[in-house]
This record gives structure tokens, C-alpha cells and sequence, in this order.
């Protein structure tokens, strides 16, 4: 094959331009080096080989190729990894979100380095105690009640404290979390479009998917999701992604009696019988379910509304035709369909949350869930669980308080001698108390209704033996009960044991214990994103080593370009104005 | 391994970070000097401390009580005491023949002090210890001691040497009267049995009983007896005697017998009765033991509440070192920690200066 004479000199020009091409993507790399979640970018480029065929034969069939040819720019990222990654990524939102609202209940019931409710106990026994020892005395009388009213008080603050907190929380669920996640869907749907436009116009749109990816991975530290990506094939040699997000839900649903062929066995009505367990109870097992919150340029939504402490949140998902695409109004909106993330049975007092991962489900397990106080009991120990357990001793407490000092009656079966209720609520009620409700009786206070120090209303002046009572049911063992929700008339017995103890035990080193376990398990899962990140900064990463080395490398396949241009010049000037000159 | 320069940058700041909540968690130790500050750093720990804490303060409670108890049973003592030096000193004054030919001028003098000596017992029999009468069993806050307009005796209005069964029963419920105070033995109650008009009772072993009833020194429980020799003779001294109930018996209790005694001295020499009064004085000298008996009853009890106060201290000493244990670090450990993790942090940071500025692009030429 003869070499056409200027040939040499597009495979020089096709050099220059893929070393200026490869120094501007390194630059590129150098320039994003700290940008957050930045894809190292590579220029992709091939020998070129025209490979045409011989008009005329020729015995110079040695082929030379025809130089580099640069086919486009891409970024360097291992999808396995995204996946991975984000799936950590909803572990440690959900722990993460659970360890701050942990750590803000912990500033209520932490009594390490303050004084309040252990001392405030203390401190009523101990006045009680001086009381046993000069009853009779108007004054002692009421330094005891300032010590309960001083309780009181501690109870109030933290009730209010506590009430503030979860207000702040739900607030910043409502306001703050379900935007930023209704607004994630919006911009990557958004991004999917720019994506798509880019690359129908054969641009990658590399800097559009990173800033996607940045946003799948933030939407997946709040909820668990799945991505999946099609080509589209425009032509045969022309593709454009599509990317599909969706919500994995996770559900316990009821396992039903089958046959010998699998087919579900009908009672009587006609209904699917359920398998029961050994307790009686339905067997359920755990499916996951997928609903699309977003295919490319289509997205759903989040809402979220709180009633009587329970956040109920619904979810927006995208509906899908026969023809597996997603089915739109007339307006062009997406058509939608909502479904419930979370769910609270009025009935047996179960609270579900559908999600095993993400900001969500940390945040919506401490606002819904109430541990032991749910009707499964096995739900996590929620703010809920402390409220509840909270209210539990202070209505105990008060109850107990109340029935000693119930004024005894006479051989008429007439109440005599001192006493009436200590406690009262705010509307006067001597049942049903909280921590937000109880306040000392006002005829306590106005000296209507005093302590009373002794039993029998005819002994002896000083008799204490009802302060006693008070010291001893301080100190005793006290059944701290709950009713179980949908059961009538049972009760569980959470904890037995004296009020001082109730608090350390059921309150205090509950949340000590819960946040010891959220913190190390939160530790893991960013011990673990780490090393995933670490796995991707490996692959996706910039490294200044490597760019400065690629610098050299393409300033010097650019000299050389520049060197074979010249060489070819030479070359040529000697054959067009050198040669044939003989004899001039 | 490829590395990159976000890899080690993650890695520096990630590392960087640890070392210096290290840093901080331990420089907290040493600042507060406390193994924990939150019951998450060690819920064993703080559960342990606040059981400890209970204790203590409980501990201290009880400590506190029984001091005060214990000047309470003195004050009890210190009383009771003076009452037994009256009985003796009566006994001394009066016993051994010593009426025996002594004329009304004489007897005269005897029966004032004799008088006056009865108005002292009473006196002991009434004394207050912080506003308190203590020696009104569970009813301190009113003069348990009286002479009423017959000028008897009385012990919360009940007239102590009378003949009404009714008024003995009162008495003798009063003098069994308890008042129980917690210092740290149990404190536990004996529940009634249901439908019953019984109140519940305090284990008797569970608290420290500081009721005491004056009547245990002067009172002997009982009706009085008879007077040997008058054998209610209706020219005895009694029919003088406003105490005398006309059945020729002697006072049952200390004051009254000494009000009859000072009757009977004061008799004219010829109606004076000798042997009645030696009878009299001898029933004294039973008085005096039996006040003494229950002065010992008293030091038992003192003795109880000094052991008591003596293993609360050691309970104090020993609940304090606990929770020094628990809470307190080693503060020479401490120190050296946070020493070495200062150390750390320094490190980590040259190491960051070095890391952060350099890479190939620096060698470039």
C-alpha cells in the first residue's frame, strides 16, 4: 500500500490533541482533587487503524496505524461499591439519628453531674425520716411538703423538658428532614433530565453524575433505596441512562395455611386460616416490598403528620402501565399512589415502621415506638418508652403517697383525724397522674388537709407511725404495672422495686445502656462506610502522585507529537525543496 | 493498593479525630476527676454509683438520727437519773429510824422536803428535749405529768393511783406505748390482717424505739398497797388525806406516796404515825429500784444507739471508699493518659503537616 504523503501529519495533529486533551482532564482531576464526591475522570482514547482495504495489490503490505483516536471521557467508579456504600450509608443515618435524640433525652434523666430527681428522693426521705423524729411540729409538716413540692417541680421541668424535646424533634422531622427528602427526589428526577438531554446530545455529563450521585447517596442516608439503571438504546451505536430509585419497605406479613399443592385453605368464610404460632399467634415472616420514588424525570413524595405522639408518615410512589412504564395524568404529572411508611394499631396499641434503615427510621423509631409500653413489646425504647415510664412513676408515686394518707375512719366507718390527698392533677383529679399533671393539693398547701403522722387518730400526739409508712414505702418494693394495649384487664409488671431504683434502673441506666449500644453500634457503621469509602477513594479517588506523574507523562507525549511534526516537516521540505536539485 | 490523596486525607481526619475525643474524654477525667460523667460511659458503673450515693446518704441520715437519739435517750437518762437520786436521797433522809422521836417541829421540816423533793421528781418526770416532753411515751408534745385538783397525780389527765381498772388498762397501754424511729435497721411493717380494725405494726426489731413513759420510774403498775399496822383504820391518816381512797393503801407511784408521806409528817405528835411512815419509806427505797431498773433500760438503750452509731460510721467510712472506688479515678493513671494522649494528638497533628503539603508535584521540576 503506498503511504499517502501527508499522512504522517494528522497522526502527529491527532497526538498534540489527545496530550492537550489528557493534561486538560488532569487538570480537571488536579482542580476537583478536594471537590466532594468527585469521580476521577480519564480520558479514554484508541489506536487508530483505518483499516481500509488495498485498491492494488502490493508487496508492502506492512499496515501502520493511523495514530490515536480519543473516543471520549469517562469517569472511573465501581458501581458495587455505590451500592454497598449507600446501604451503610442508611445504617448509620438510622443510628446516627437515634444517638442525637438519645443524647438529647440523656440532658432530662442524666443525673451524673446534676441534682435532681435521685436526690430529690433522697432528700424527701431524709426530711421524712427528721419528721418520724419530731412529729407534731408545724413546721416539719412542712418541710416535708416542700421537699414533694420540690419533687414536683423536678418532675414538671422535666416533663416540660422532655415535651420541648420532642416538639424539636417532630419539628425538625416535619419541617426539616421530610423537605430536604421531597427535595432530593425533586433534584435527582431534575438531574436524571439534564443527565439524559447531555447524553442524547453525546455529552457524559460527568460533573451532572456526580452531583447525582452525591445526592442519591445523601437521600440514602434517610431512607433505604435501591437504584436500578437501564441503557436506552438510542441507535445502535447511541445510549442513554435511566435510573429508577426506589423505597425498600420491609414488612411482617401473615403466613397462611396451604395444602399439599400450595394453595391457600379457606375457613368457613371463606377467608385465607392463618399459621399460629405455639402462643396462638399468627406466624408472620419478613418481605420486602419495592415502590419507585423516582424513574428518571418522575418523582413521588413525602408527607408527614403527628397526632398524639405518633408520626404517621405516607409516601407518594410512582404508578407503573401494563407497558411497565410510569403512568401519567393528563397534566403529565405522574400519577401516584400513597402508602404508609409508618402505622399504629388503635386496637393492640402495635407500632410499625416499614423501613430497616436510614435517618427515618432512627428518628421515627424514637417518636413512635414506645418499648415495653407498645403493644409489642419488643419495639425500640422510643421517647415514648421514657415518657411513659417517666409518667409510670410519678402516678405510682403519687398514688401511694395519696392512700397513706387517707384519713382513717372511726368505729362509724367515718373518716377522722388528719390526712386527705397529698397530690392532686391539674383538674383536681387523685387518679391518672403525669409528670406534666401532678401538682401538690392546694389544701395541703392552705393547711386544709395535713400529713398524717399517725394511724390511729387517738394515739399519742407525737406517734409517727404513719411517717414510717411513708419511709418504709419509699423504700419498699413497689409494681411498677403497665396495661398491655388490646388486652382487657392485664397487666404486666415492667419492674418491682422501690421508686429510687425504678428511676436508676428503668429510666436512667436504660438510656445510659441504649445510648452505650447506639454509640458503638453508630461507631461500627461509620467504621465500616469508612472502609467502603476508603474503597471507593481507592478506585474513584484523585491521587496529586498520579496526575503530577500523567502531567509529565502527556507534557512529554506532547513534545514528542510536537517533535514528529517537526521530523515529518523536515522530512517533507527535504523531498519538496532538497530533492531533484542535482546539477542547479 | 492504589492510594489516593481524599484516601489519606479521610484517613488523617478520620485517625485525627479519634485521637483527639481520646484527648478530651481523658482530659475530662483528670479536669473532674470522675471515672464517668455520664451514665453512658459505664451504666454499670453509674448504677453501681447510684446505689452507692443512696446509701451514703441514707447512711449520713441515720448517722444524724442516731446522735440525735442518742441525746435524746441522754437527756431520757439524765432525768430518770435525778429521780433516782431524789428516791435515794429520801431514803436517806428518811430511813433508818430517823422519825422515830422526832417531834412536829422536826417532821415539819421533813415534810417540806419531802415536798420539795416531790415537786423535783416531777419536774424530771417533765423535761422537754427540743420542745418535746420525753417522757410522754408518743405523746411529747404535752406535759405528760400533772396534779390534778385533789392534788393526785396524773399522767395525760388520768389520775395514775386509781382504783378504776379502766384508768390501770389506760396506763398500762400507755406505758407500753411505742415510738419508732428508722435508723437504719430495716425499718419494716407488720401488715394487718385484712378486714380487720388493726393497724398495721412496726417489726419491733426493724427500728429504734424512743418512747419512753415517764411512769416506768415512778409507777409500779399496780394498786397501791396496804400500809402495814393501819390496816384502814378509820383514825388513820388517811381520813385526813385527800389521796387516801379509805381502803388503808399507799400510793402507787412515787409523787403520790410522797404527797402522803408529807401528809403523815405533818401530823400532830399525837396522830402521828410512825409505822405508816416507815412503811412509806420503805415502799420509797422499792421506788428507787425500781427507777433504777429503768434508768438501766435507758443505758441499754444508749448502749445499743452507741454500737448503732458506731457501725454507721464504719458503714460511712466504708460506703465512701466504695464509692471512691467507683467513681474517683487513679489519678496518677489518669494524668499519665492524658500525657500520653497529648503525646498522640501532637503526633497526629506533625504528621498531618507533612502529609497535607507534600505529594509528587512538589519534586516537579
Amino acid at each position: 500500500m503506498l503511504r499517502a504523503t501527508f499522512a504522517g501529519f494528522s497522526v502527529a495533529r491527532g497526538a498534540l490533541t489527545a496530550s492537550q486533551k489528557a493534561l486538560d482532564v488532569t487538570g480537571q482531576n488536579i482542580s476537583n482533587v478536594y471537590t466532594a464526591g468527585y469521580t476521577r475522570q480519564r480520558l479514554d482514547q484508541v489506536s487508530m487503524s483505518m483499516g481500509y482495504g488495498n485498491y492494488s495489490y502490493s508487496n508492502y503490505t506492512a499496515q501502520v496505524g493511523n495514530g490515536v483516536l480519543i473516543t471520549g471521557i469517562s469517569q472511573i467508579r465501581d458501581p458495587y461499591l455505590d451500592i454497598q456504600y449507600r446501604n451503610q450509608m442508611a445504617n448509620v443515618g438510622a443510628s446516627d439519628a437515634k444517638n442525637s435524640i438519645l443524647e438529647q433525652v440523656e440532658g432530662v434523666f442524666d443525673e451524673t453531674m446534676k441534682s435532681s430527681i435521685k436526690d430529690a428522693f433522697s432528700d424527701l426521705e431524709s426530711k421524712l425520716l427528721d419528721l418520724a423524729n419530731s412529729t407534731g411540729s408545724e413546721l416539719d409538716d412542712s418541710i416535708v411538703r416542700a421537699s414533694m413540692q420540690s419533687l414536683v417541680n423536678i418532675f414538671h421541668a422535666n416533663a416540660t423538658n422532655l415535651a420541648d424535646k420532642r416538639d424539636q424533634i417532630t419539628d425538625d422531622f416535619e419541617n426539616n428532614s421530610i423537605r430536604q427528602v421531597n427535595a432530593l427526589l425533586k433534584d435527582i428526577a431534575e438531574l436524571n433530565k439534564s443527565i439524559k438531554n447531555s447524553q442524547v446530545l453525546g455529552y457524559p455529563a460527568l460533573e451532572l453524575q456526580d452531583d447525582r450521585n452525591n445526592k442519591l447517596d445523601e437521600l440514602a442516608s434517610y431512607i433505604p433505596i435501591e437504584i436500578i439503571r437501564t441503557d436506552e438504546k438510542l441507535s445502535s451505536t447511541e445510549k442513554v441512562e435511566n435510573v429508577q430509585v426506589n423505597i425498600v419497605l420491609t414488612r411482617d406479613e401473615i403466613v397462611y395455611k396451604t395444602d399439599a399443592d400450595g394453595n391457600p385453605i379457606t375457613g368457613t368464610d371463606g377467608k385465607p386460616i392463618p399459621e399460629l404460632d405455639k402462643d396462638g399467634k399468627p406466624v408472620t415472616k419478613q418481605t420486602m416490598q419495592r415502590f419507585a420514588l423516582i424513574d428518571n424525570d418522575k418523582y413521588g413524595k413525602f408527607d408527614a403528620k403527628t397526632e398524639d405522639k405518633f408520626t404517621k408518615v405516607t409516601f407518594d410512589h410512582l404508578q407503573y402501565g401494563a407497558d411497565n412504564k410510569v403512568v401519567t395524568n393528563t397534566d403529565g404529572t405522574p400519577a401516584t399512589t400513597t402508602a404508609d411508611l409508618t402505622k399504629k394499631d388503635a386496637a393492640t396499641g402495635d407500632v410499625e415502621i416499614y423501613i430497616q434503615g436510614g435517618t427515618f427510621k432512627g428518628t421515627l423509631d424514637m417518636l413512635n415506638s414506645s418499648g415495653v409500653f407498645d403493644g409489642d413489646a419488643a419495639t425500640e425504647k422510643g421517647l415514648g418508652y421514657y415518657e411513659q415510664a417517666f409518667d409510670l412513676l410519678v402516678n405510682k408515686f403519687a398514688t401511694v403517697m395519696n392512700e397513706l394518707n387517707q384519713k382513717a375512719n372511726d368505729a362509724n366507718g367515718q373518716p377522722t383525724g388528719d390526712g386527705g390527698n397529698l397530690f392532686t392533677t391539674n383538674t383536681g383529679a387523685t387518679s391518672g397522674f403525669t409528670a406534666a399533671n401532678i401538682k401538690v393539693n392546694e389544701d395541703w398547701i392552705r393547711g386544709i388537709v395535713k400529713l398524717k403522722t399517725k394511724q390511729d387518730p387517738d394515739s399519742g400526739s407525737t406517734q409517727n407511725d404513719n411517717i414510717n409508712k411513708f419511709i418504709d414505702n419509699l423504700n419498699k418494693d413497689q409494681k411498677f404495672e403497665v396495661p398491655i394495649p388490646g388486652a382487657t384487664s392485664t397487666t404486666s409488671t415492667i419492674y418491682t422495686g422501690n421508686f429510687y431504683n425504678y428511676y436508676v434502673n428503668t429510666i436512667e441506666s436504660t438510656l445510659g445502656i441504649e445510648q452505650q449500644s447506639t454509640k458503638n453500634l453508630l461507631d461500627n457503621h461509620v467504621t465500616v462506610i469508612n472502609t467502603i469509602a476508603q474503597s471507593k477513594d481507592q478506585v474513584s479517588g484523585v491521587s496529586l502522585d498520579e496526575e503530577g506523574v500523567n502531567l509529565m507523562q502527556y507534557q512529554q507525549s506532547f513534545t514528542a507529537a510536537s517533535r514528529l511534526m517537526t521530523s515529518l516537516d523536515e522530512i517533507l521540505d527535504k523531498l519538496i525543496n532538497g530533492t531533484g536539485v542535482c546539477g542547479r | 493498593m492504589r492510594v489516593t490523596t481524599s484516601m489519606m486525607i479521610r484517613n488523617y481526619q478520620t485517625n485525627l479525630s479519634k485521637t483527639s475525643e481520646n484527648k478530651m474524654n481523658l482530659q475530662n477525667k483528670v479536669l473532674t476527676q470522675r471515672n464517668f460523667c455520664s451514665v453512658k460511659e459505664d451504666p454499670s458503673a453509674a448504677a453501681k454509683a447510684s446505689n452507692l450515693t443512696r446509701q451514703y446518704l441514707k447512711n449520713s441520715d441515720y448517722m444524724d438520727m442516731a446522735k440525735d437519739l442518742r441525746s435524746k435517750i441522754d437527756a431520757q437518762e439524765d432525768s430518770v437519773y435525778q429521780v433516782v437520786k431524789y428516791a435515794e436521797e429520801l431514803y436517806a433522809k428518811l430511813g433508818k429510824e430517823s422519825l422515830n422521836g422526832t417531834n412536829l417541829s422536826q417532821r415539819d421540816t421533813y415534810a417540806n422536803t419531802v415536798l420539795s423533793i416531790r415537786d423535783s421528781i416531777l419536774q424530771s418526770l417533765n423535761a422537754t428535749y427540743s420542745n418535746t416532753y420525753i417522757m410522754a411515751g408518743a405523746n411529747g408534745t404535752e406535759a405528760p405529768f400533772g396534779i390534778n385538783k385533789d392534788g393526785k397525780l396524773t399522767y395525760r389527765d388520768i389520775p395514775v393511783d386509781s382504783d378504776d381498772p379502766a384508768d390501770l388498762e389506760k396506763l398500762k397501754e400507755f406505758n407500753q406505748e411505742t415510738l419508732y424511729v428508722d435508723i437504719g435497721l430495716g425499718l419494716e411493717f407488720q401488715k394487718a390482717a385484712a378486714g380487720s380494725n388493726d393497724y398495721d405494726q412496726i417489726i419491733s426489731s426493724t427500728a429504734f424505739d424512743v418512747a419512753f413513759s415517764g411512769l416506768k420510774a415512778v409507777w409500779n403498775g399496780e394498786q397501791g398497797k396496804a400500809v402495814p399496822g393501819l390496816n384502814g383504820d378509820a383514825a388513820d391518816y388517811r381520813q385526813e388525806n385527800p389521796l387516801g381512797t379509805g381502803s388503808g393503801k399507799m400510793a402507787n407511784n412515787l409523787v403520790d406516796l410522797c404527797t402522803q408521806l408529807a401528809k403523815e409528817l405533818a401530823q400532830p405528835d399525837g396522830d402521828f404515825d410512825y409505822q405508816a411512815c416507815d412503811a412509806m419509806v420503805t415502799q420509797i427505797k422499792e421506788y428507787h429500784i425500781q427507777a433504777d431498773n429503768a434508768l438501766t433500760g435507758i443505758g441499754v438503750k444508749e448502749n445499743f444507739l452507741e454500737k448503732t452509731v458506731d457501725r454507721l460510721e464504719a458503714n460511712d467510712l466504708s460506703l465512701a471508699t466504695q464509692l471512691e472506688r467507683v467513681v474517683t479515678p487513679d489519678m496518677a493513671a489518669a494524668i499519665t493518659n492524658y500525657s500520653y494522649a497529648q503525646y498522640a494528638y501532637n503526633a497526629a497533628l506533625r504528621i498531618g503537616v507533612n502529609l497535607l503539603s507534600q505529594s509528587f508535584l512538589d519534586f516537579m521540576r
